[in-house]
């Protein structure tokens, strides 16, 4: 159902006026993420609603539910899938203001979060006491904890780290019906706990399909005290690939390990002439950090296995230039941007994630398919864990250009499943990916509809996505997805 | 030339919509909703240049734009946000008339120097009527029409700094008392004047509108500093406002007018340099005009190269003779949006300041952030311009400083409205005022 006027001050009545946007131009900058296809196709919502507390979230619940209005979360909205785009109209649940950090308990490694708080100043936080939430995306300055722990984002220190998952201990949880639970035993201050199924790590990723994040129960870390950084540069691709596998077999453990492709490299170098790298096929970022002795003992350890690979390897703990060298690593999606003018980067195929042995078949095949299409594609990624971010350089005014970028992407998913991987490593499925759900799960997509139906039954919240509606004999997920689009294109 | 056409397209179309401006806009910061961003803006500028948008709603998210630039220096794709907005407000006086951002201040005020001048003068006349007890130094407290909140805005002077023709102010030492009244009174005019000194240069005064009428005593300190320093200042009559508030509201055609008029004015003369005192109008001279086209744009190319900022050319063109006379005082000092994130001009005034005996420099946290004043922005949008200025006082009164000193008569204006509405005891000033008090102490 449309919210219409009267609902609409039904709304406001329960939350006050400020909170429930409904004007045309809000509604039209709620109608899009950093997605491809929200450049593509506007889906506005009829109204935004900003909460203030977990009350007010329940309340707003409460009348979805008996109204069957759908409900779309929203955090910064930087995800690149569409996940927090209203494919099917209805509110969109703009959860920033909520953004306190409720209580810093260092001396059990956790704080209690309110989901609206951006990744940067959480960690600005922490750092006053020593510690951090490891977990970092690129988008740390703008992404919300909700956000991240809702698609379990992760970052370059995944290697080490691990993901959002490892770091959340319980959620408080708003249900689609506007009841409130605890995830995670409630009240519990423990680092671990088998009470139960666990509905923590089940709410984990599930995109807002299945419940309002409110509070977030999040593990921390003491900072590490040093870090340094290994650069080393590889005439061929399997060269940097062989690389990572000898210092894993070296017993070596860095917290990140970057690559950065031909493409990467020239775009690194064109935008920030300042930065000099070593021409080559390849060049790998290894980061490691510990205590001084030991920043110094993998360091040089990592350099001497690269070495007979490498054409050059160079390795430092001094901050300065730590910070230099990790700059190429940090511009590459900026500068992706700028290395042709007249087109822009499109997010789509921009997260796949392959084994690490299969990363230098990958990357040359992306070039590939990037010559097919006749399109520019910079990659770069974590190599460590085999994901690769490819960034698709496409003239939007162009629609032969566009039809040519939404085949370029769709190759590169198809080649992380030819490969023995999976579409997205971090950024989620959102409406992006969830053509691709079917061939990914299979028979499991069944008990994930069947999980979605529990938590929601009338599909209220966050509807459209993941390809969880359970869809008529003959019809699969895609087709209601594009189903979806060409209602709101007509519209 | 504002964009537009086939290059605003292609600047819209670079905005990926990765929203990393949502970490940095002031408006978005208090306000928290995506039509207050860079990205929303960009958006809604889009839609209304496809013709999908009628604009009805659309005055307030374009009109809450500071133009600070904050989303340009943050943005990775390099999207001039605040090129956009202007586009897009162009676009709205093109369609709907000027009726939509305050006609009257742009056309009927700014753009014709007699009306502000006569405004000031009454407005003058009624404060002293009215308000005869308040000291002069704490400024005054006025509402302005649809302000809820009342406003500071300093003690209006009785006469404008530029007098009716051309002046001339060359070195001489220390300006004594008669020499100074003569200055606001513009009595020594005419090229050339008995300087005791040869001067080593001679450069224009451009003075901007907020310095010409409101703050004289900040263009008379601009004089004295430059004085003092072997220059030769000369404040060409016929100098207008720089045009950025009507360029801001998308008056394009007054902003034209407003340039051709300054060109004019500033080629008049043979002279080093052009010295601007205020950051607004330092962009204007620096970045619109040049961006003209025809022969108007050829001139303002040629002439831009000439022109300086005040700090600028204390530091890089002159050797500066720092002051002998001691300051016991602490500062911090305000980077106007539209000297950091426009001109990237931040050492230099810094430089001044260390180089003044006694002063005690206190750097603030999130010096670059914006005041909030953005011109006409917290004239119809007090309210949100004060809550983006009360994290700039409270970063300013955390170093304890005496004088919150700012490169921009605009940033003076707010800063001081700030410092009052919050009770700091301080002072905010334009940096030549401080290096003035300085000389003024020596013996
Ligand atoms: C430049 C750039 C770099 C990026 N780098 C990385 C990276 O390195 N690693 C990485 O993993 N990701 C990265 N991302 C993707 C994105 O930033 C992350 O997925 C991020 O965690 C999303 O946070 P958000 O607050 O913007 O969420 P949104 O985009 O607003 O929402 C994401 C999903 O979470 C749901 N949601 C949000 N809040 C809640 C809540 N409180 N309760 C329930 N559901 C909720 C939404 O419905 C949606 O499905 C990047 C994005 C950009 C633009
Ligand atoms: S303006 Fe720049 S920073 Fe803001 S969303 Fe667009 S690309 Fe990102
Ligand atoms: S110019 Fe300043 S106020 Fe305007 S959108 Fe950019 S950051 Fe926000």
């Amino acid at each position: 159902m449309k919210v219409d006027g009267a609902l609409a001050l039904e709304f406001q009545k329960q939350l006050g006026a400020g909170k429930v946007l409904t004007k045309e131009t809000e509604m039209a900058c709620y109608a899009f993420d950093s997605s491809f296809l929200g450049q593509l196709t506007e889906y506005r919502p009829d109204a935004v609603v900003k909460p203030d507390s977990a009350g007010e979230v329940a309340a707003v619940m409460r009348l979805a539910s008996r109204h069957r209005i759908p409900v779309t979360p929203r955090g910064a909205g930087t995800a690149q899938t569409g996940g927090a785009v209203p494919v099917r109209g209805g509110i969109v649940l703009d959860l920033s203001s909520l953004n306190r950090i409720i209580e810093v308990d260092t001396d059990n490694l956790q704080v209690l979060v309110e989901p609206g708080i951006v990744h940067a100043d959480l960690n600005a936080h922490l750092a006053r006491f020593g510690f951090f939430f490891p977990p970092d995306p690129g988008s740390s300055r703008m992404c919300t904890l909700g956000g991240m722990v809702s698609n379990n984002s992760s970052g370059m220190r995944a290697v080490k780290y691990g993901t959002t998952r490892q770091y959340v201990l319980g959620l408080e949880v708003v249900l689609p019906g506007g009841e409130i639970i605890w995830t995670g035993v409630k009240g519990s201050k423990a680092l671990k706990t088998v009470s139960g199924y666990d509905l923590t790590q089940l709410m984990v990723g599930s995109e807002g399909t299945l419940g309002i994040i409110t509070k977030i129960r999040l593990k921390i870390l003491p900072m590490p005290e040093k870090r340094g950084l290994v650069l080393a540069a590889f005439d061929t691709l399997e060269k940097s690939g062989e690389a990572v596998i000898s210092v894993f077999r070296n017993r070596l453990f860095p917290s990140a390990i970057e690559i950065l492709d031909k493409t990467a490299i020239r775009a690194a170098m064109l935008y920030k002439p300042d930065i000099v790298l070593p021409q080559a096929e390849a060049a790998l970022l290894f980061e490691v950090d510990g205590s001084p002795a030991d920043v110094v003992y993998q360091a040089e350890k990592i350099a001497g296995v690269c070495g007979p690979l490498a054409g050059h390897v160079e390795w430092t703990d001094d901050p300065v230039k730590f910070g230099k060298l990790w700059q190429a690593r940090q511009v590459v999606g900026a500068a992706a941007a700028r290395v042709k003018p007249g087109v822009t980067r499109v997010y789509d195929g921009e997260d796949i994630c392959v084994p690490i042995t299969k990363v230098p078949q990958a990357l040359r095949r992306i070039q590939e398919i990037g010559a097919r299409h006749g399109l520019t594609i910079v990659t770069y990624g974590h190599i460590g864990d085999g994901n690769l971010h490819s960034a698709v350089m496409a003239n939007l005014r162009d629609p032969a250009e566009v039809e040519h970028a939404r085949q370029a992407t769709d190759d590169i998913h198809r080649l992380a499943l030819e490969l023995g991987g999976t579409t997205t490593g971090e950024h989620g499925v959102g409406l992006t990916r969830a053509k691709y759900m079917e061939e990914e799960h299979g028979l499991a997509l069944e008990v994930m509809r069947g999980i979605k139906k529990a938590f929601d039954p009338d599909n209220i919240l966050n509807p459209g996505k993941m390809a969880l509606e359970t869809v008529a004999m003959g019809e699969t997920a895609s087709d209601k997805t594009a189903q979806d689009k060409t209602a709101v294109e007509r519209e | 030339m504002a964009l537009s056409g086939e290059a605003l397209a292609v600047e819209i179309m670079k905005c990926v919509r990765c929203g990393q401006c949502r970490a940095v806009c002031p408006v978005f910061l208090e306000s928290g909703a995506e039509t207050d961003v860079a990205r929303g803006r960009i958006f809604l500028v889009k839609l209304l240049m496809e013709g999908r948008l009628d604009g009805k709603d659309l005055d307030g998210a374009l009109s809450r734009c500071l133009g600070c630039k904050s989303c340009f220096q943050e943005c990775p794709s390099g999207v001039k946000g605040d090129q956009i907005v202007l586009a897009g407000r162009a676009e709205m006086v093109l369609r709907h008339g000027l009726g939509w951002m305050k006609r009257g201040l742009y056309r009927g005020v700014l753009g014709r120097p007699k009306v502000f001048g006569a405004m000031v003068g009454l407005g003058s006349l009624a404060q002293r009527v009215a308000l005869a007890r308040v000291p002069r130094d704490s400024g005054i407290r006025l509402r302005l029409p649809g302000n809820r909140v009342p406003r500071t805005i300093p003690w209006l002077p009785r006469r404008p700094l530029r007098p009716k023709g051309t002046a001339t102010y060359s070195p001489g030492g220390e300006l004594d008392q008669e020499t100074r009244s003569a200055l606001t009174q513009g009595a020594r005019m005419g090229p050339g004047a008995e300087g005791k000194t040869a001067p080593r240069r001679r450069v224009l005064y451009f003075t901007g509108c907020l310095t010409n009428y409101l703050y004289p005593r900040i263009g008379r300190a601009v004089i004295d500093v430059l004085n003092r320093n072997g220059v030769e200042v000369i404040v060409p009559a016929d100098q207008t406002c720089c045009g950025l508030p009507a360029r801001g509201a998308g008056d394009l055609e007054t902003a034209d007018r407003l340039m051709a008029a300054n060109l004019e004015a500033m080629s008049r003369y043979e002279a080093d340099a052009i010295i601007v005192s205020c950051a607004t109008c330092l962009t204007s001279w620096k970045e619109d005009y040049p961006a003209a086209g025809g022969t108007l744009g050829e001139r303002a190319r040629d002439m831009a190269a000439k022109v300086y900022d005040f700090s600028q050319y204390l530091t890089e063109v002159l050797e500066f003779q720092p002051p002998e006379g001691a300051l016991a005082m602490r500062v911090t000092y305000h980077d106007p949006c539209h000297h950091f994130k426009g001109m990237q001009i931040k050492k230099e005034p810094r430089k001044l300041l260390k180089a003044v005996p006694g002063l005690e420099f206190k750097e603030m946290a999130e010096a670059e952030r914006c005041c909030g004043f953005a011109g006409s922005f917290s004239v119809w949008n007090y309210d949100l311009a004060v809550k983006i200025n009360d994290r700039k006082i409270k970063n300013a009164a955390a170093t304890g400083a005496e004088a919150v000193v700012t490169g921009c008569p605009g940033c003076v204006m707010h800063l001081a409205d700030g410092l009052n509405r919050n009770q700091v005891p301080a002072r905010a000033l334009h940096l030549a005022e401080v290096l003035e008090m300085a000389y003024q102490k020596e013996k």
